[in-house]
């Protein structure tokens, strides 16, 4: 190659490169821009909420959105920090129910029940993790509610002539075929500090054993988790044990989901979150859900659905029209259809047409759901239901604590602070 | 007399000096050591709603420390404190120790064993957390090993047990600190003069004896030194639990420690999810303080009137 060449191939390139700056000027719009900034831990949705938001500025032209992305771990931390120290962005992603609360009594977000009108058309089980404690108010414009359900792998499931099961005999008799054929037939884990998935598998086995009435009794102290139907809950998770992978206590959530996506396991106890993750971890792998069966084959199969979180407004905002406006879009029907497009997890808003099959069977799912009891119920002040079940459950599983005392340790902890709503 | 007062204004000046010298030191140590202490120790004394200080709360923060549900964790935490430091007192300690004497007493090759017993110490408490998590995992290597010895069968699950995670973390701890304990003894036995050993040997005794009669007793600085480290750093165990068993110190707050405790508290972690409860956990840090502070003393007192001087 001879320095000419190099030479005009460099030439060349600046001028592309100056080309493109001047793409990049003219592409500002002419008027002053309002920049809303937005923090969120979803570092996993950062392409889909990019494209939403750029839809958004197409159609508002004054306003930008800069979201920023903190990864989970540190998100809470960093967000109260710069609360604290008055450098928050204008909207921050908010953790739903008894995490959300600290924000509020600290006075560091704007009530957003008269400010954002389309709040108003979303349903309650949204609504409820952005509520105020104290003052009943809404702190931010909910994104998704979740549910819990029997992820299947249904490659598996074909191949061995298994159908989705009916009745909780029928479970067991598809386990007991998987675990023959060599295949092991439910992925979980909790070791390593991700016992929180072993909370969800209580939360998917659980409404189906003690039924939809069984949050309000809780609620109104007519129960508690020494209840006999809790503690069946607990036994039935238990009694799955013989179908988790071997050396269940020891592998972790990370494990378990690539056992699943693997093929390695034909069953994932999950939340609605795991659509788009396991899609995008392996998007050959042919999945669906199903609701945990119970031990009646025409019984209403209820599953445990909870906020996932919210956007909510900081009060020390400088630019609270725009973000305002941000927010209502963020509550929009729009919105809601554009993140079930985008994620695949059920949109807070209810009102949408669902493309992908295996959201749509969510959707269907949630429309018999009950709150998850340990996070709607029983996460607002320390210590948890969560943190003693997530401590403790592994130990149960192993049949090394019987469930009973289980469920004692979880009402001893919960009732040194919780009273009921008479 | 003159030259006297002329040296002792000196002196004087020179003290001027010193302190001026010292200053920047000073003030860098109290604004990151002393400032962020007196702090935390003031923050105690509040109750804390969310992540501001509200009201003045007198002892109360310390007496939630030893009311259910928290005392279960103190008194649990306290207590996996103490085994381990008792564990790396034998298992570290104790066997670096032996390692050492060994080393003493073959000359040959010990430059390159003593390298051998100190490599782990080079890495990070987190990448060998880490590495013997994988280890020990299900289907990890040491399953492996121990089935193909034929001394195991089935999975290994020795970190998801709550009977055996806390060993297995003091293992991995004293297995990751192992060179340091070789590495003072050997100094300690080197700086023993030759003579007394020989003495000893023409009285008769054997090596084990020579070993715990005389040796020993010479290399209480030695011993003081690694004990109160031990101490130190057994208290303020974090990292290793944090990367192998989560900051629940899971399983059934079986691996639990003080410090882990204290980041639930601090950083909301105690519920399972960010719910903080910042006064308990700057008690529990007050706390903590108190326990390393004097617990360091007594020690250092304690092994100062057990040296032996020749």
């Amino acid at each position: 190659m001879s320095m000419l060449s190099i030479h005009r191939r460099a030439a060349l390139g600046l001028i592309g490169g100056l080309a493109a700056c001047a793409g990049l000027f003219t592409s500002l719009p002419a008027r002053a821009d309002s920049t809303v900034t937005l923090w969120s831990w979803r570092t996993e949705d950062e392409a889909a909420m990019r494209r939403i938001f750029d839809a958004f500025e197409a159609k508002n032209p004054g306003i930008k959105v800069n979201i920023q992305f903190t990864p989970d771990a540190d998100y809470q931390n960093r967000l109260s920090t710069a609360l604290r120290g008055g450098r928050g962005p204008d909207i921050a992603q908010l953790k739903a129910y008894g995490e959300l609360q600290p924000f509020v009594e600290a006075g560091y977000l704007d009530a957003l029940d008269e400010s954002v009108p389309e709040l108003k058309s979303m349903p309650d089980a949204a609504l409820g993790g952005a509520r105020g404690r104290a003052d009943g108010k809404l702190y931010g414009v909910p994104y998704s509610v979740p549910m819990m359900g029997v992820f299947y792998n249904k490659d598996i499931f074909a191949a061995q002539g298994i159908e989705v099961p009916k009745t909780y005999k029928d479970f067991v008799a598809a386990c007991d075929k998987l675990k023959a054929a060599g295949i092991t037939p439910i992925a979980t884990g909790g070791a390593n500090g991700s016992a929180w998935e072993l909370e969800i598998g209580v939360g998917v086995i659980g409404p189906t054993v003690y039924g939809p009435g069984f949050y309000d009794e809780m609620m109104t102290g007519k129960a508690t988790f020494e209840d006999p139907r809790y503690v069946a809950a607990l036994k039935r998770f238990a009694e799955l044990k013989p179908y988790f992978p071997d050396g269940f206590a020891g592998i972790d959530y990370t494990t378990a989901t690539q056992q699943f996506i693997g093929g390695k396991a034909a069953m994932f106890l999950g939340g609605s979150f795991e659509n788009g993750s396991f899609k995008s971890q392996n998007p050959k792998l042919k999945f669906s859900i199903f609701p945990f069966p119970a031990d009646d084959a025409g019984a209403k199969l209820y599953t445990s659905a909870f906020s996932d979180g919210s956007y909510g407004l900081v009060s020390e905002s400088a630019n609270k029209e725009a973000a305002i406006k941000v927010l209502d879009f963020m509550a929009s029907a729009e919105f809601a259809q554009m993140f079930a497009d985008e994620l695949g997890w059920p949109p807070a808003r209810t009102d949408v047409t669902v493309k992908d099959p295996v959201l749509a069977e969510m959707m269907e799912m949630s429309k018999n759901s009950t709150p998850y009891l340990t996070l709607v119920g029983f996460r607002w002040q320390s210590p948890t239901a969560s943190s003693v079940l997530q401590a403790e459950i592994i130990d149960m599983v192993e049949g090394n604590i019987a469930p009973e005392k289980l469920a004692a340790d979880m009402q001893a902890a919960v009732a040194t602070w919780f009273k009921p709503k008479q | 007399m003159i030259d006297r007062r002329r040296k002792s204004s000196l002196k004087r000046t020179q003290q001027r000096m010193a302190v001026l010298f010292i200053l920047p030191a000073l003030a860098v140590y109290a604004l990151f050591v002393l400032y962020p202490l007196a702090m935390s120790l003031w923050g105690s004394f509040f109750i804390w709603k969310g992540l501001r200080i509200t009201e003045f709360a007198g002892l109360s923060n310390f007496s939630r420390l030893f009311v259910f549900p928290s005392s279960a964790r103190l008194y649990g935490a306290l207590w996996h404190n103490t085994a381990w430091f008792f564990g790396i007192m034998v298992f570290q300690n104790g066997i670096g120790l032996l390692f050492a004497w060994l080393l003493f007493l073959r000359d040959r090759g010990a430059a390159f064993f003593q390298s051998v017993f100190f490599f782990p110490a080079v890495l990070s408490p987190v990448i060998v957390g880490a590495l013997w998590r994988l280890l020990l995992a299900p289907g990890g290597v040491v399953e492996w090993a121990l089935n193909g010895l034929g001394l195991h069968q089935g999975s290994l699950t020795v970190l998801g047990n709550s009977h055996t995670a806390l060993a297995m973390l003091v293992a991995v701890d004293a297995w990751n600190w192992m060179g340091l304990p070789v590495l003072i003894y050997t100094a300690g036995l080197r700086q023993i003069s030759g003579q007394i050993f020989e003495a000893a040997k023409l009285d008769g005794a054997g090596n084990a004896r020579m070993l715990f009669s005389v040796a020993l007793p010479l290399l209480m600085p030695a011993l003081g030194t690694l004990t109160t480290l031990s101490f130190i750093n057994t208290f303020n165990q974090f990292d290793i639990v944090y990367v192998m068993q989560g900051v629940q110190g899971n399983p059934s707050y079986s691996t639990d420690t003080l410090v882990t405790y204290f980041y639930r508290l601090a950083f909301g972690a105690e519920g399972a999810v960010g719910i903080t409860d910042i006064g308990l956990a700057l008690a529990l840090g007050t706390m903590l303080f108190l326990i390393l502070s004097v617990g360091t003393l007594l020690m250092l007192r304690f092994f100062d009137r057990r040296t032996v001087q020749l």
